[in-house]
């Protein structure tokens, strides 16, 4: 009886939900993988014309799309240790029985909750060689010892622009996952360090031998996350450097997502963008599978 | 050096056995220092900036004060623009966040708590969601707004397309498969006999879920809520790809072009103030609620 009365619920309380998922997400992916076999480029009423899989031998073979990927597996790599090294030390320190830890807590994070324009556009200044607090004082370094990039600005050297831009995309971005790591330190019942700590074992000893292991779930998770986070990067890089020189100084910050976004809205290659797209789900939905696969231990139980 | 076990209630009523300042509080503080430090300089230099003149910004190094605090630079920048895209963001996020929170909340409840054939597809199906990058749903998008607009012309109808609605059912479905994937498994930790009691008592299943269960799952709504409304607030690609109207920008986007503008405008100042004016309003959110947004932004993420 109740059952019955709870079933008539189903289908208007899912309904709502079903019908703008379906037509606002997945009508439309399956839209792009589908365009990303035809040639359509150039104005919107061009009738699009199947053309199998020459979007994607022209991806395999084109030097800036590998330029991408190149720089987007840096920031993945380059900023995933930039990112969890600090976090997973904030994190610990934030665990520990501060005075002002709540303050310290609150400038930490704060910066997450800015806007990536905001975040990115202050950046942005702070590095400018003429006018910025940072990049005045860089200029005058490279200029004492003559460091052509630090003279010229970082944001406008190919050396370091991509470095550059991740260091305000860690910045801004740091404060959710000490978060996350902080709730993983939480899940680690307080009474397993204390009782190694009286066994006599180190600091050092605790924190690599217990607590590590006994959060690894939680780190592979966060890593599986940043992976797939990292290589869709796209609003630090367009902020910073955009409009005109999207992934600038030539190309030396461009990124897959950045380029994914010349190629369609920049230059009208629409198929050819769907393709990129379809081509960076891809590598997206491999890479992350084979970290999740890749970071499997035999889980600590507690 | 012999140890004692000191049971943990002893322990805490004698606190001199673990001073607060050991060296390896030592480098924990000089550690977090080293990290605050700069947000402190890039927040407390934005301010100075954005008091200052056109002329100063220019003119003397940047490290220097403000010789007067231009006020009104918060004045003008709010006049130039930032007003409305301060109203825009607030409209969009505020909206966004309702409505995506609601209908993950209908859609998660019956397939967390009601038994019938499709529910784990269904799930299965709303959390593929969660994986898509943006970029793969943009253009197909953009295309069906711009077919929507052409037709809403050839009808000469007075109807436009605002941006702003645009964005609030973008913003809507883009947060709904993480919310009811929240929201879902928030309403399985509930106890099974809340909705029979309920039923005993002669509530509608309806009102079981409005009365009871909604209550209950008020933890999980408010950190949504929170987690919504900053996604809104500072969302960038969805912004730059589908507003077209300069009136209709939102804080992002518009600063965005703010600092376009000044290139050629020369007025720096009034892009710093700009600036604060949409980090101040979330800062003091964050401020007053920061054990709530922690715990948003935190929610769910660890069960993936």
């Amino acid at each position: 009886m109740f059952q019955k009365a709870r079933q008539k619920l189903i289908i208007p309380f899912i309904l709502p939900q079903l019908i703008l998922f379906t037509l606002i997400t997945m009508v439309p992916i399956i839209a792009t993988v589908a365009y990303a076999f035809t040639d359509w480029q150039g104005q919107a009423n061009t009738t699009p014309a199947w053309a199998g899989l020459v979007q994607f031998k022209l991806i395999a073979m084109d030097p800036q799309f590998m330029n991408t990927v190149k720089n987007s597996f840096f920031l993945m790599i380059v900023g995933g240790v930039m990112v969890f090294l600090p976090a997973f030390l904030i994190a610990w320190g934030l665990n520990q029985p501060l005075l002002l830890r709540k303050y310290y807590r609150f400038l930490i994070l704060a910066p997450v909750v800015l806007s990536v324009s905001v975040a990115g556009l202050l950046w942005k200044w702070i590095y400018n060689p003429s006018f910025g607090l940072v990049g005045v004082a860089l200029k005058t370094i490279g200029q004492a010892l003559n460091i052509e990039p630090l003279a010229k600005g970082v944001m406008g050297d190919t050396s370091t622009a991509l470095t550059a831009i991740i260091i305000a995309s860690i910045w801004h971005g740091i404060g959710t996952w000490v978060l996350l790591l902080s709730a993983g330190f939480e899940r680690v019942p307080p009474e397993i360090p204390e009782s190694a700590k009286i066994d006599g074992a180190s600091d050092w000893q605790v924190f690599w031998h217990i607590t590590v292991p006994l959060m690894w779930e939680v780190i592979r998770t966060l890593l599986v996350l940043w992976v797939m986070q990292a290589l869709q990067a796209f609003s630090f890089v367009f902020v910073m450097t955009g409009p005109v020189a999207v992934g600038g100084p030539l190309n030396s910050s461009q990124l897959m997502g950045t380029f994914v976004y010349l190629m369609t809205f920049g230059s009208f290659k629409w198929a050819y963008g769907m393709a990129l797209a379809t081509t960076m789900m891809t590598v997206i939905f491999v890479l992350s599978t084979i970290t999740n696969r890749a970071l499997l231990r035999e889980t600590v139980e507690f | 050096m012999q140890r004692v076990f000191i049971p943990a209630s002893e322990a805490s009523v004698r606190p001199s056995r673990r001073p607060l300042i050991r060296l390896k509080h030592l480098v924990i503080y000089a550690l977090l220092t080293a990290w605050i430090v700069p947000t402190i300089f890039a927040f407390g230099w934005a301010t100075s900036v954005s008091l200052k003149t056109n002329r100063e910004f220019m003119g003397r190094p940047p490290w220097t004060l403000p010789l007067e605090a231009q006020w009104v630079n918060y004045q003008k920048a709010w006049d130039r623009g930032v007003g409305t895209m301060f109203q825009n963001s607030l409209l969009i996020a505020t909206i966004s966040t309702v409505a995506s929170v609601s209908i993950a909340c209908l859609a998660a409840y019956p397939i967390a708590r009601i038994p019938f054939r499709f529910s784990q597809a269904i799930m299965t199906y709303f959390l593929i969601g969660i994986m898509i990058p943006y970029m793969l749903t943009t253009v197909p998008l953009y295309f069906a707004l711009e077919a929507i607009r052409q037709w809403l012309l050839k009808l000469s109808t007075p109807i436009t397309l605002d941006s702003r609605w645009v964005l609030i059912i973008l913003y809507t479905v883009a947060q709904l498969p993480f919310n009811t994937f929240v929201m879902s498994s928030f309403f399985k930790s509930l106890p099974t006999e809340l909705e029979e009691a309920a039923a005993i008592d002669g509530a509608s299943p309806f009102r079981a879920f409005w009365q009871i269960m909604i209550p209950l799952a008020t933890p999980g709504i408010a950190s949504l809520t929170i987690l919504g409304f900053l996604y809104g607030w500072n969302e960038f690609f969805y912004a730059l790809i589908f507003v077209r109207d300069t009136t209709q920008r939102t804080v992002p986007l518009g600063l965005f072009y703010l600092d376009q503008q000044a290139q050629y405008t020369a007025s720096w100042v009034g892009l710093f103030a700009g600036m604060l004016i949409a980090a101040i309003p979330v800062l003091i959110v964050f401020a007053l609620l920061q054990d709530q947004v922690a715990k948003g932004l935190t929610v769910g993420a660890l069960k993936g």
